[in-house]
């Protein structure tokens, strides 16, 4: 489409004042909240041992789930573009579940499958405690970034064909030389944003979460769940504002990372 | 083009410089985390409570810890919503001493087979400290409340959280009801007070009391309905809020309670009589929580002025029966109140 | 086809391990594409094959064959995938299900059907239908933007795109009660309506449309749309005709998942919304409330009625925007 500057400029306009009003207005609220009383009343709002043990533990389940969304959610869309077997439209439904689950429902559920009650109870009672634990937050934050990766990859998959990888195995390579040499580096991209969404998402959450976490500052609160633990059980809102800038610098920190990536991209 | 790219990698090396520079600061929260020092410890108590009673919490625990029977136990406390952390411990949540804000809360864990039946059977009833229902207005007092009827003149609105999911709601409408009602002996006058004040003055419906402070200073309505201690908290925080405390108003009463498959029974036991010892009334007294302790409760009296007629759930039979016949939903006649109010 | 080809076919594809056999495959994978295509199963599926075939390039083309899969998708892999999909997602699901189900189908259908859970789910229903309309209009365009303009700072604004995935819901909802609430800046009062959730959830599904479509629209044939501007047709008539059918799936799957987004969200709309039965409840909220007074039952009800309602969207959208491919195809 040949669009002529007045309309090019006013569908900029336009998109522009959505996001303004939409995103940029409400992120430069917490932004002026956070930083106008001085930046050392920041950092040692977010730096105290609470927030610290919150900081890492925020990390510790982002780099527990990502690997693991990495190697089934690569699966999972390879079955789904190259598989053909009975259930796959099925399949493809679950995939997108997750999104549509309210958080609240993700830990109902789940301490319905895993708590001391549940289907799985039993591991409780041998000891094995997920639920009130890491590996209960560990999962309920797979449950809902599940679906990022797959959809990411996907389409990738899709466009890239099996030519190559027909070739490759032609020549003799093995299954896993194709999809090292072949596979892998094609849907590389689809798959880097399907982490940082993982990432983003994984932060953020708190619903699911902060029903099947104990919630001891120190030891079973993220970042998110300090967030609310110090607005609604402190009245600390600066504290919160802190923690939740905190929160979206790391976000932004991931989210730059992949526009240099896309750059990269585009430059190929 | 290749200069923005630097200059964006530059940007993110540092953000993520500063984030991680941030991680290591020194200061030290008021979450009072137990840190890492708690290699020493001889036993760690974890401790379920409703999100209010933490800054009395935060006053007793160091206190405790200085006592004899309190050396060297340490503190685990998660804080939020009394139902959802009562539901939480039911559902397996390791936990060795609770405060919640309604009774039911507890009653949920006797029934669970994780609190012992008996356990209200000490000279306070398990309470270790309460507070009274109050009315935060703002600063100056613009509508002149004073008193509940107020509440109802027209164009006043009165901001209280919803009753089937907050604690807090309970004790606020049960005031006016006990007053209205001289006890619950005029039984028609209560509920149609409450009718009124539900189906004209109260809009929004917050699933907190928590939030329903929120909203009340982020500026909606005219009126809060609250716990005293509450009001005292954000009082002394400087939002530019007052409280009026009606005359007859109600008595609440938060109960505290062990876990009896306790690995800690020792240490939790001793920290749950410790709170009614009068070291403890009193840092609770200072934090804003009316006292059990009747010394301490009359040292603190010009902080805590006794309202004319002070009504509690006894008075009304008990939270049983005042859950049954008022709260429960589609058959109690709040709750159909409420139902109706919204149709 | 019969079932029993089919079947054969099947067993064949499931059978053929690692060699790539370019002859027999060719027919047996056009058939479950077309398979795939009848289901109604995934837009995304004919996504890139979708704008090879597009009018403009002479005759339809047959499209893109099939070949055998290599690699992961095996019958071991795709057990696996099942599985961990099982563990993950389904299993938790089924023991909801089931819960809800304590009281028999009766039971089920008395929790829905009360009077406040109709009311909330209607108030959720509507509200999303709103915010994805908005959504596929505006998500459109701002992809639109993002793709085909040029300005300063444009990689910033694509970057921030996927904020509202990073920011936990109650800080959206604390800072949407200061700019929106009873003491707004601006002058904007929209605690407690339904425009107050509006705005909170397209805050939060802001990054949906827009990212489905741009992939699309990076890929779109441009010499498509010149050559129809060449012949004369308008800016609005190249976009109705050549870009629109190009973007639909990807519109209706982004608007899709925001709309299942929108009905399951929680945190944002706590504070903004004033959980106003019947009013501004949202179905979360009303959830949360029978958690709150220990009805579990109910709150399963009414989280599987949800759960049915974001299935049913998302399947068909998915049945409508493959016919819309399809249709495309048939006019060509």
């Amino acid at each position: 489409m040949r669009v002529s500057r007045a309309t090019r400029l006013s569908l900029r306009l336009v998109a522009l004042g959505y996001l303004f009003v939409l995103l940029a207005v409400p992120i430069g609220v917490i932004l002026w909240r956070s930083f106008s009383p001085g930046l050392s009343e920041f950092i040692a709002s977010v730096s105290t041992p609470a927030a610290r043990s919150a900081i890492n533990l925020s990390l510790l389940i982002v780099v527990i789930v990502v690997p693991l969304n990495v190697v089934f959610g690569i699966a999972t869309a390879l079955a789904l573009v190259r598989g053909r077997f009975r259930g796959r439209g099925l399949l493809q439904a679950v995939v997108d579940l997750p999104f549509a689950v309210s958080p609240i429902v993700v830990g109902v559920a789940l301490i319905m499958l895993w708590g001391a009650g549940g289907w799985f109870g039993a591991l409780d009672q041998a000891g094995l405690k997920v639920i009130f634990g890491l590996p209960g937050m560990v999962i309920a934050t797979i449950f809902v970034t599940l679906p990022f990766v797959v959809r990411e990859v996907e389409p990738v998959l899709h466009e890239i064909g099996q030519e190559q990888e027909q070739a490759a195995s032609t020549l003799g390579a093995n299954r896993w030389q194709t999809f090292w040499r072949i596979t892998l580096p094609a849907i590389r991209w689809g798959l880097t944003y399907g982490v940082v969404l993982t990432v983003a998402r994984a932060l953020g959450e708190f619903g699911a979460v902060i029903m099947v976490s104990s919630g001891f500052p120190g030891v079973s609160q993220t970042l998110t769940l300090l967030v609310h633990s110090r607005y609604i059980d402190d009245h600390n809102t600066y504290g919160a504002y802190a923690a939740a800038t905190l929160l979206m610098g790391i976000a932004l920190v991931v989210l730059l990372l992949m526009t240099l990536l896309d750059r990269k991209r585009s430059d190929r | 083009m290749r200069r923005p790219a630097i200059a964006l990698a530059a940007i993110a090396v540092t953000a993520t410089l500063g984030l991680t520079a941030c991680a290591g600061g020194g200061a030290s929260d008021t979450v009072a985390a137990p840190g890492s020092d708690s290699s020493s410890a001889t036993s760690t108590i974890n401790l379920y409570a409703y999100a209010v009673p933490k800054v009395g919490f935060d006053a007793v625990i160091p206190a405790f810890q200085k006592t004899a029977a309190g050396k060297g136990v340490q503190f685990q406390q998660s804080y939020g919503a009394s139902g959802d952390q009562s539901r939480k411990v039911a559902a397996g949540a390791e936990a060795d001493f609770v405060n919640f804000s309604v009774e039911p809360d507890v009653t949920r864990l006797v029934d669970a087979g994780l609190v012992d039946p008996s356990w209200n059977a000490n000279e306070h009833k398990g309470i270790p400290f309460g507070s009274v229902v109050t009315i935060v207005v703002r600063k100056g007092n613009p509508k002149g409340i004073k008193d509940w009827d107020d509440l109802l003149k027209p164009g006043v609105e009165v901001v209280t959280p919803n009753p089937f999911s907050s604690g807090s709601a309970k004790w606020n409408l049960l005031a006016p009801y006990a007053a209205k009602s001289n006890g619950g002996a005029d039984k028609a006058a209560g509920l149609a007070y409450v009718r009124a004040l539900v189906s004209d003055h109260v809009k929004i419906q917050p699933k907190s009391g928590r939030e329903a402070t929120e909203a009340f200073l982020q500026g909606s309505g005219d009126a809060l309905l609250s716990y005293e201690n509450e009001a005292l908290f954000i009082e002394k925080n400087g939002d530019p809020v007052q409280h009026v405390t009606p005359p007859t108003t109600f008595k609440i009463e938060n109960p505290a309670a062990v876990l009896k498959g306790s690995e800690n029974l020792k240490a939790a036991t001793a920290f749950n009589t410790y709170l009614y010892t009068p070291e403890a009334q009193k840092l609770l007294a200072e934090a804003g929580f009316r006292p059990v302790d009747t010394t301490v409760a009359k040292e603190f009296a010009s902080k805590f002025p006794a309202p004319t007629k002070l009504w509690t759930i006894a008075d009304l039979g008990g939270w049983k029966s005042v859950d049954g016949t008022l709260f429960k939903k589609d058959v109690g006649d709040i709750a159909k109140i409420y139902d109706q109010a919204t149709q | 086809m019969t079932a029993e080809t089919d079947q054969q076919r099947r067993g064949a594809a499931d059978a053929a391990p690692l060699s790539p056999r370019p002859g027999s495959d060719g027919a047996g994978a056009t058939d479950a594409a077309e398979l795939t295509r009848r289901d109604g199963t995934r837009p995304e599926d004919d996504r890139p094959v979708g704008h090879d075939g597009h009018p403009g390039h002479g005759s339809p083309e047959p499209r893109r064959r099939r070949l055998p899969r290599i690699g992961v998708a095996q019958p071991l892999g795709i057990g696996v995938v099942t599985l961990w999909l099982s563990v993950i997602v389904l299993l938790p699901l089924a023991a909801l299900t089931a819960a809800s189900f304590g009281e028999g189908l009766s039971g089920l259908w008395d929790a829905v059907t009360a009077p406040s859970a109709i009311a909330a789910l209607w108030v959720t229903v509507l509200v999303s239908a709103i915010v994805a309309v908005v959504n596929a209009v505006l998500g459109t365009l701002v992809a639109w933007v993002l793709v085909r303009d040029e300005f300063p700072g444009k990689r910033v604004v694509n970057a921030l795109i996927d904020l509202p995935f990073a920011l936990p819901t109650i800080v959206a909802s604390i800072v949407l009660l200061s700019l929106y609430g009873p003491n707004s800046p601006i002058g904007l009062q929209l605690n407690a309506t339904r425009w107050g959730l509006v705005v909170a959830l397209l805050f939060v599904t802001l990054p949906f449309v827009v990212r489905s479509v741009q992939p699309v629209l990076i890929e779109a044939d441009r010499e498509v749309e010149e050559a129809a501007a060449s012949l004369g047709a308008s800016n609005w008539t190249t976009f109705r005709r050549i870009v629109l059918p190009t973007l639909a799936p990807a519109i209706l799957g982004g608007t899709g998942l925001a709309f299942a987004r929108a009905i399951g969200e929680y945190g944002s709309v706590v504070l903004i919304g004033g959980d106003i039965p019947r009013e501004t409840q949202v179905a979360s909220q009303y959830i949360q409330q029978q958690i709150e007074i220990d009805r579990p039952l109910n709150a399963a009800a009414v989280s599987v009625a949800l759960l049915a309602i974001a299935f049913l969207t998302l399947l068909l959208l998915r049945v409508l925007s493959s016919r819309t491919q399809r249709r495309e195809e048939r006019d060509v």
